[in-house]
């Protein structure tokens, strides 16, 4: 075959372009940690990690939802043990009042008590987190019970509104408790309670059984508060799981893999090496220098 | 007998062909880096031998030789692997156009990253989550508007650099069509200087190879037809029509198209006809791919705007109003216009997260519209019923029509009426929509498109579609017009699914042309290197001729010396006799 300077020069700057052009794609994996850098480095592979990192955030938004839900849920169930509390508390003086050896003036001191301690409970019921109260329903900007006079509640300010989180792809959990079927029926029997003993006669025996009916109601929801806390934990948790599986899985995609990459790097480095060398070789002889 | 000085004469020759050869060297060294320069040769012959006519006497020979000529001087070129490189050169300048131009589009998409149009629709749908989680926070509303505007103002960006690099084709369409009208001049004039060669028939080597240079530079560009004519001038023909004939030459001129692109026409104002080559490849990834990508886009867009506006426009804001259209868009340009509704971006209380009036907890729709990150269609009502106030179907006079109240982007009662084959809706303001019969199959589904609103209307099913007339009635009679959902797009997937598959098309399609433009560098430098072996200049080859010319030279030089000597022995030695 017959070779000419040009066909040695060509081919040479051809082989060194390839060379220098597979060691600088090992080069940016190195540098950039990560072997997607553009769509066309793997169309397939980019398109499933832009799904991966849709799904990533939504599961960091699941989080963020689950971790608000939590703060409002055992906001409830604090206030829901206060006021369970404040209900025990009530039953012992109703039994104190029923006792028809009472006098006129301790029956009073029991009523003033009964009546700071229904005012208690309209505040319990009035737990705020941030600024909204968890017990109004839709109405967070208003507290469910206000006090009207010494003792006396008024009317449920709330709605009905069922506040929902989404804690999981198409998972979603009702958060709030509307506070006229949590409070009332304990409002009701403690009201009941302050009329009987200031109305001087003993306490009811229907007003025990009423107080005891608005007990077992705060237990009650205190239950279901309970339950969803457990729910709350258990989506956390699977929450957290496929946050690591999805990670691993992107970076499975995304990531160069070091040791394979860094070898690679080496590799290429000495065949650009080996390719200089040979370059240079041959291109410093010729027939003229030997021509005298 | 040949006369004493006829030696001479031969010497001379042979000196001169020596001579030539070893200028022609000179020339072939001089020229070994030219582009297309293609290697000389001198060819001898040997000279008319000189008949000596007395060949009765013994001792003389018939044919004395008279020395040797200079034929001609050559140049080494394979014709056939001249059409070889001009028909690859296309094909390489075609894919490295197209991957050059498609690799900026690749920059519009720089995925997976952290900061691409993908993670600001994620961000976008968690915004209106983080609203749901605390809707009367306004801190996450006005947090809200401004992630919404950022995903509007990537897309628009996106959408403006696609006109940008289209505006770049325009211009590099223009500058080809100058260097194709240039190239044409060149070539002719060259035909008209080769011809003027090839008449006295000499070989006009040099002509030839910058003749074949230009051609190589022109078929890069645009693939052409060269037919050689017997007087050594060539045709050229781009698309079956002549650019050059014989020393003439015709020119392109660049027009606009319908769409303000500037495109090349025969100054007849007749297309260009370019199966491949540079110009081609610019022309389709402006006017096929670039478009394309734009009108996906353009559905991503509108696939967002419509699904969150359909249910903002259901919702109330934090002040009791109605909801507003959440985004708007110019319908010509979707991408490139998209914006958050000036009012709610001035008033994040005018964001409308919840479904009732009075109600700062109510999170319903902030919920709906943030589940749209996973959704594959949205309703703006279900089933025909009344889910969140605002929107429904009320039974009006003429028809069970939807009626949109005060406040909203379109606050008009649509009604319904039919004639003959069809089915018309009108608006208050007199717009209108028709449907054909035939498109309302019994049981089948028709998109009336109420502004953004997204709604289908649906003929019940065991309903026969007859006229328009039988379908008003049809639509009116009780649990016939339900609402059904609507797509985000035309194939049902995720705005994130569908960003996605834009991604994934437009890597692979960079990819290919990537692949395809490594290759054909490979098969031109085969084709180069198969060139330069057959035309290239080898400085060792030219050395040792250099010595081989040298050496003649000086053997020729010796012959003169020697008849000279002869002469001088003739002349001055001989007949000295008796002096």
């Amino acid at each position: 075959m017959r070779v000419t300077e040009q066909m040695i020069y060509g081919r040479t700057n051809a082989s060194l372009a390839a060379t220098q052009s597979a060691l600088q794609s090992t080069i940016e994996k190195v540098s950039t940690t990560k072997q997607l850098n553009r769509p066309s480095d793997n169309p397939g592979d980019v398109r499933s990690a832009v799904g991966l990192r849709d799904t990533l955030a939504q599961l960091d938004q699941f989080g963020r939802n689950i971790d608000d839900a939590s703060s409002k849920v055992s906001a409830m169930d604090t206030a829901l043990a206060s006021a369970g509390d404040l209900l025990q508390r009530a039953n012992e003086l109703a039994i104190q009042g029923a006792n028809g050896t009472l006098q006129a003036s301790d029956r009073q001191a029991v009523a003033a008590e009964v009546s700071q301690l229904t005012e208690a409970l309209a505040q319990a019921a009035g737990t705020k987190v941030g600024d909204e109260y968890v017990f109004s329903g839709f109405r967070v900007d208003r507290a469910p019970f206000q006090v009207v006079g010494s003792g006396q509640i008024g009317a449920y300010q709330g709605d009905q509104g069922v506040v929902v989180a989404r804690i999981g792809t198409g998972t979603t959990m009702q958060v709030n408790l509307a506070g006229d079927a949590v409070f009332q029926p304990a409002i009701d029997a403690l009201t009941q309670l302050q009329a009987d003993l200031n109305g001087g006669g003993p306490v009811q025996s229907t007003t025990i059984t009423q107080i005891a009916t608005g007990l077992q109601n705060l237990l009650q929801a205190r239950a279901t508060v309970g339950a969803r806390t457990n729910r709350l934990d258990d989506a956390k948790a699977s929450q957290q799981s496929l946050v690591t599986t999805n990670k691993a899985l992107l970076s499975q995609l995304e990531d160069t893999d070091m040791p394979s990459a860094i070898t690679e790097l080496s590799q290429r480095q000495t065949t650009y090496q080996a390719s200089l060398a040979v370059t240079a070789k041959v291109m410093q002889t010729s027939l003229l220098d030997y021509l005298k | 007998m040949s006369s004493p000085f006829f030696g001479l004469d031969i010497g001379v020759s042979a000196l001169r062909a020596a001579q030539q050869q070893l200028d022609t060297a000179a020339h072939n060294v001089a020229n070994a880096s030219t582009p297309g320069y293609s290697r000389q040769r001198v060819t001898l012959v040997e000279s008319p031998p000189y008949t000596y006519p007395t060949l009765t006497r013994t001792g003389l020979t018939g044919q004395i030789g008279t020395g040797v000529t200079v034929a001609a001087i050559t140049r080494t070129r394979d014709a056939f692997l001249d059409l070889q490189v001009q028909a690859q050169a296309g094909l390489k300048g075609e894919w490295d156009t197209r991957q050059q131009e498609l690799a900026k589009v690749e920059a519009i998409l720089p995925e997976p990253s952290d900061s691409g149009i993908g993670n600001a629709i994620s961000k976008y749908w968690s915004a209106w989550q983080d609203v749901a989680a605390d809707p009367s926070s306004t801190a996450a509303r006005s947090a809200l508007t401004e992630q919404a505007s950022s995903l509007a103002m990537q897309l628009n960006s996106a959408s403006n650099q696609l006109g940008m690099i289209a505006t770049g084709i325009d211009s590099q369409v223009g500058q080809q069509i100058t260097t194709v009208n240039s190239l044409a001049t060149q070539i002719a004039s060259l035909n008209l200087e080769i011809q003027q060669v090839s008449v006295t028939g000499d070989h006009a080597n040099d002509l030839l190879d910058q003749r074949e240079q230009l051609l190589e530079q022109l078929t890069a560009i645009v693939p052409a037809t060269v037919l050689t004519q017997t007087d050594g001038t060539i045709q050229v023909l781009v698309g079956g029509t002549d650019l050059v004939s014989n020393t003439r030459s015709r020119q392109l001129s660049a027009q606009l198209d319908s769409s303000g692109h500037v495109t090349p026409v025969w100054a007849d104002g007749s297309a260009v006809a370019m199966p491949s080559g540079q110009l081609k490849s610019l022309l389709t990834v402006r006017d096929v791919d670039l478009a394309n990508i734009r009108s996906q886009f353009d559905a991503l867009a509108k696939g967002i705007a419509d699904s969150t506006n359909a249910l903002h426009q259901r919702g109330v804001d934090a002040n009791g109003n109605a909801g507003l259209a959440f985004f708007t868009y110019n319908a010509g340009n979707v991408a490139g216009t998209l914006a958050v509704n000036p009012l709610v971006a001035a008033d994040p209380s005018r964001v409308a997260a919840a479904a009732s009036a009075n109600a700062p907890g109510d999170n319903s729709v902030a919920g709906l519209i943030g589940d749209l990150g996973n959704a594959l269609t949205y309703s703006a009502g279900v089933a025909g019923t009344n889910l969140v106030g605002g929107m429904d179907l009320t039974t009006g006079t003429t028809a069970r029509l939807m009626t949109i109240g005060a406040d909203r982007a379109v606050a008009q009662t649509y009604t319904l009426s039919g004639a003959g084959s069809s089915l018309t809706l009108t608006g208050a303001d007199g717009s209108h929509q028709t449907i054909s019969v035939a498109d309302m199959a019994a049981g089948g589904t028709q998109t009336l498109s109420f502004d953004q609103l997204g709604i289908k209307l649906t003929v019940g099913a065991g309903t026969s579609a007859k006229t328009g007339a039988d379908l008003v009635t049809d639509f009116t009679a009780a649990g016939q017009n339900t609402v059904v959902a609507a797509s985000l797009f035309a194939s049902p997937q995720t705005a994130t699914d569908f960003y996605g598959g834009l991604v994934g098309k437009v890597g692979t399609m960079s990819q290919q042309a990537q692949e395809m433009a490594q290759n054909q560098q490979l098969v031109i430098d085969q084709l180069n290197t198969q060139v330069q072996q057959a035309s290239g200049v080898s400085l060792d080859e030219e050395a040792t001729d250099m010595v081989r010319f040298q050496h003649a030279y000086q053997a020729a030089a010796r012959v003169i010396t020697t008849m000279d000597e002869m002469l001088n022995t003739l002349i001055n030695s001989t007949g000295l006799v008796g002096r």
